[in-house]
C-alpha cells in the first residue's frame, strides 16, 4: 500500500514552475528516501505533503484518502526541520508534549508518553533542560522527539543531518534507522547526500535539476543499475563512454570509437531501445580491476597510463588515461604495503567483468 | 600575567555602564530625593505629614485613578493594535519593512504641539470626524467631543502608539517565523499557535511597550490639559498647579510620591499578568 500518493502534481512559485506533473507513490511503513541536488525542489516535495505548500493541480493522497486540501494541522503528518525549529521558550519536555498537549491529552498520558519518547532518543537526563543548553545533536533527537510521540502516519525529515559533523551524523543515521525498524512509521527523508540517502532507505528517488524524478527503486537497484548518466553520475562516481551498442549472434557488445569494444549484459528490450542510437556505457570505479601484469579470466581489458593517484584511506583513487580519454579506477588498500605499488606513469592492465558495465539510452 | 590582563579587562567592561548610571543618579536618583525631602518638610514647621494627610483624602486619590485608567486604557489599546501592525510590519511588508518603519517614526518628526492641536480641528463641533460621520448618515447632531475624557484618550493613544509598536515589532524581528510552521505541524490551530508561541516569545516586547505607554500617559501635562480645556484634573496638571501655581512644593512633592507610588504598584501588577500570560500559554 502506499503511504503517499501523488497524481499529476504541478506547483509554481510566481511564473517559475518547480514541479512538473509529478507522479510518485511512497510505500507504507518504509524509510523513503528523496535525494536530489540542491534547489531541484525536493523540499517542495516535502513541504507539500506536509501542507505548508499547496498544489496548483494534481491531488495527494495519504493513506489514500484525497489531503489536498486538508489543512497542515489536521494532517497526520509530522515533520523534522532542517534546522529543528524547536521552541525556545519551551524545555525540553514541554516541546515534546506540545503536540500532545494541542490534542487535550491527559497530563498523566503526557508524562508517560514523553519519558518513554526521550528514552527512546537517548535524552532522558534533559528532559527539564532548556533548549539553548544542549548541544546540536541532542537538539536533533528533541526534534525527532517532538515529531514521533505524535504517532503521526508519515515522518517528514528535511535534510535533519545537515548541521552535524560527520560522526554525529554517522550515529545519527544508525539511530535514525532503528527508529525506523521499530515505530514501522513511514519516513521520508529528503537530502542532496548521496551516502546518507543509500544508507538510510528502502526506497529511494533520484531528482534531477528540473525537479523531474529519474528513478525510484532500492539503493541498489539505483546504484547498481541506474537507468540514465544523471543518476549513475549522481549516486556514486562512474566512468562513461558514449557509442554504439551492437549485436553478434546473440552477444551485444558495446562499440566506443578510440577504446574498443566491450561485451555487456543486456535483455533484449535494452537492445531495441538503442538499437542504431547512440547509448552510454556507465563502469563504476570500483568494478574496475587494475594490475601491473596481465590477467586471465575478463571479459574486458583496457592498457592505461596512470597519470594521478589520490589517497582516501580505505581506498586509492588512480586517475588513468586511456587514448586520450579519463578513466577513474577505485583500489581497496588490503595491505599496508603492496608488494608491486603502482607509481604515477605505469602503464596498467584495466579489467571488467561484462555483467558489471550498465548500459543507458541517456 | 597576560591571563591576569585579561580579567582586568574583562571587569572593566563593568565601568562601561558608568555613564548610564551617573545620568540615572544625578538626573532621576538625586531630584527624587529632593521631591521626597520636600514632601515632608513644611517652612516654618519642619518635619510634618501634613502633606500626605491633605494629598490622601478622596478628591486627590480620585484624580490619580482617573489618571490610572486612562493610562491602562490607552496602554491596552495600544497593545492590540501594535501587534497586527507589528506582524505585518515584519512578517508580510517585505522590500517596504524599512520604510514602513521609518514612517513610524513620522509623528515625531512635529511639534509635539502642533500635533494636539491638530485633533481639535479633527474632533471639534464643524471638525472633520463629526463631518464624515454626518455625511455617512451614523448621526443627525454633530458629536460634541472636544473637552471630553474620549478626546483625551484617543489622542493619547495616537500619540504613544509608535512607543508599543516600535518595542513590538523589534521583537516579532527577532521572532523564527518557521516556529510557526513547527507549531501548526504538530497539530496547533492559527489561534493556539498565537498564544503559545508567538505571544510568549513578543511578550517582552509587548510588556516593555506597555511599562513605556503607562508611564508616559499617566504623568502626560499637555494631552489631557489641552484635550479637556483643562476642566478635568489629572496627575500631570495637578503637579504643575501645585508647584507653579500655588507653589506648594510640599503638596507637590507628597502628590508626586503617591502618584509615584501607585504607578509602580500597577507596573508590579502588570509585570505579574504578563508572567501569567505566558505561562498559561505552556
Amino acid at each position: 500500500m502506499d503511504a503517499i500518493r501523488f497524481e499529476h502534481v504541478t506547483k509554481r512559485y510566481g511564473t517559475e514552475e518547480i514541479i512538473t506533473d509529478l507522479n510518485l507513490a511512497i510505500p507504507a511503513g518504509k524509510f523513503f528516501a528523496l535525494l536530489g541536488p540542491s534547489g531541484c525542489g525536493k523540499t517542495t516535495i516535502l513541504r507539500l505533503i506536509g501542507g505548508f505548500e499547496h498544489v496548483d493541480s494534481g491531488k495527494i493522497f495519504l493513506d489514500n484518502v484525497d489531503v489536498t486540501d486538508v489543512p497542515i494541522n489536521q494532517r497526520r503528518v509530522n515533520t523534522v526541520f532542517q534546522y529543528y525549529a524547536l521552541f525556545p521558550h519551551l524545555n525540553v519536555f514541554d516541546n515534546v508534549a506540545y503536540g500532545l498537549r494541542i490534542k487535550g491529552v491527559p497530563l498523566p498520558e503526557i508524562k508517560h508518553k514523553v519519558i518513554q519518547v526521550l528514552a527512546k532518543v537517548h535524552l532522558e537526563k534533559q528532559v527539564s533542560k532548556k533548549i539553548e543548553q544542549l548541544s546540536g545533536g541532542q537538539q536533533q533527537r528533541v526534534a525527532l522527539a517532538r515529531a514521533i510521540v505524535n504517532e503521526p502516519k508519515v515522518l517528514l525529515l528535511d535534510e535533519p543531518l545537515a548541521a552535524l559533523d560527520r560522526n554525529l551524523k554517522e550515529q545519527m543515521l544508525v539511530e535514525l534507522i532503528e527508529l525506523q525498524y521499530e515505530l514501522k512509521t513511514t519516513f521520508v527523508y529528503v537530502t542532496h547526500d548521496q551516502t546518507e540517502a543509500l544508507a538510510v532507505a528502502d526506497q529511494m528517488a533520484i531528482m534531477n535539476d528540473d525537479g523531474e524524478i529519474e528513478q525510484v527503486g532500492t539503493p541498489k537497484e539505483i546504484y547498481e543499475f541506474p537507468v540514465s548518466s544523471f543518476v549513475a553520475q549522481f549516486v556514486g562516481k562512474t566512468n562513461l563512454f558514449k557509442g554504439v551498442l551492437r549485436e553478434h549472434c546473440g552477444d551485444f557488445c558495446f562499440c566506443v570509437e578510440g577504446l574498443g569494444d566491450f561485451g555487456v549484459v543486456i535483455d533484449s528490450a535494452k537492445m531495441t531501445a538503442c538499437e542504431g542510437k547512440e547509448a552510454l556505457l556507465s563502469i563504476r570505479p570500483e568494478k574496475i580491476e587494475i594490475n601491473k601484469e596481465e590477467q586471465l579470466g575478463f571479459a574486458n581489458h583496457v592498457c592505461a597510463r596512470v597519470d594521478g593517484m589520490i589517497y582516501h584511506g580505505r581506498s586509492t583513487e588512480y586517475l588513468l588515461i586511456v587514448n586520450g580519454r579519463r578513466i577513474t579506477v577505485f583500489e581497496q588498500n588490503e595491505e599496508h604495503f603492496a608488494r608491486d605499488a603502482i607509481v604515477e606513469g605505469d602503464t596498467v592492465h584495466l579489467y571488467w567483468q561484462k555483467e558489471n558495465a550498465v548500459v543507458m539510452e541517456r | 600575567m597576560r591571563r591576569i590582563k585579561q580579567a582586568f579587562l574583562y571587569r572593566l567592561t563593568y565601568f562601561l555602564a558608568t555613564p548610564a548610571f551617573l545620568w540615572e543618579i544625578v538626573f532621576l536618583c538625586i531630584p527624587f530625593l529632593f521631591i521626597m525631602s520636600a514632601s515632608v518638610y513644611l517652612q516654618g514647621r519642619g518635619f510634618s505629614l501634613a502633606a500626605y494627610k491633605l494629598i490622601l483624602t478622596g478628591a486627590h486619590m480620585r484624580i490619580i485613578v482617573r489618571s490610572l485608567v486612562l493610562a491602562l486604557f490607552t496602554a491596552f489599546c495600544c497593545l492590540v493594535v501594535a501587534y497586527p501592525v507589528a506582524y505585518f510590519i515584519a512578517f508580510r511588508a517585505r522590500s517596504w519593512k524599512n520604510a514602513l518603519v521609518l514612517l513610524l517614526t513620522l509623528p515625531f518628526w512635529v511639534n509635539f504641539l502642533v500635533h494636539v492641536y491638530a485633533w481639535f480641528f479633527i474632533l471639534e463641533r464643524n471638525g472633520i470626524f463629526n463631518k464624515i460621520l454626518l455625511a455617512l448618515g451614523i448621526i443627525s447632531e454633530p458629536l460634541h467631543m472636544m473637552n471630553t475624557l474620549f478626546a483625551v484618550a484617543i489622542v493619547m493613544f495616537q500619540v504613544y502608539l509608535p512607543f508599543m509598536i516600535l518595542p513590538v515589532y523589534l521583537f516579532f524581528e527577532k521572532f523564527d517565523t518557521r516556529l510557526l510552521e513547527a507549531s501548526l505541524d504538530l497539530g496547533a490551530s492559527w489561534r493556539q499557535t498565537f498564544w503559545r508561541v508567538l505571544v510568549p516569545l513578543t511578550m517582552a516586547g509587548a510588556q516593555l511597550g506597555f511599562f513605556l505607554v503607562l508611564g508616559m500617559s499617566f504623568g502626560d501635562y499637555v494631552t489631557p490639559q489641552l484635550m479637556s480645556g483643562g476642566k478635568t484634573l489629572f496627575v500631570g496638571t495637578v503637579i504643575s498647579d501645585y508647584f507653579i501655581i500655588n507653589r506648594s512644593f510640599s503638596l507637590g512633592s507628597a502628590f508626586t510620591c503617591i502618584s509615584a507610588v501607585v504607578l509602580i504598584g500597577l507596573m508590579a501588577i502588570s509585570l505579574g499578568l504578563f508572567k501569567l500570560v505566558a505561562k498559561g500559554a505552556k
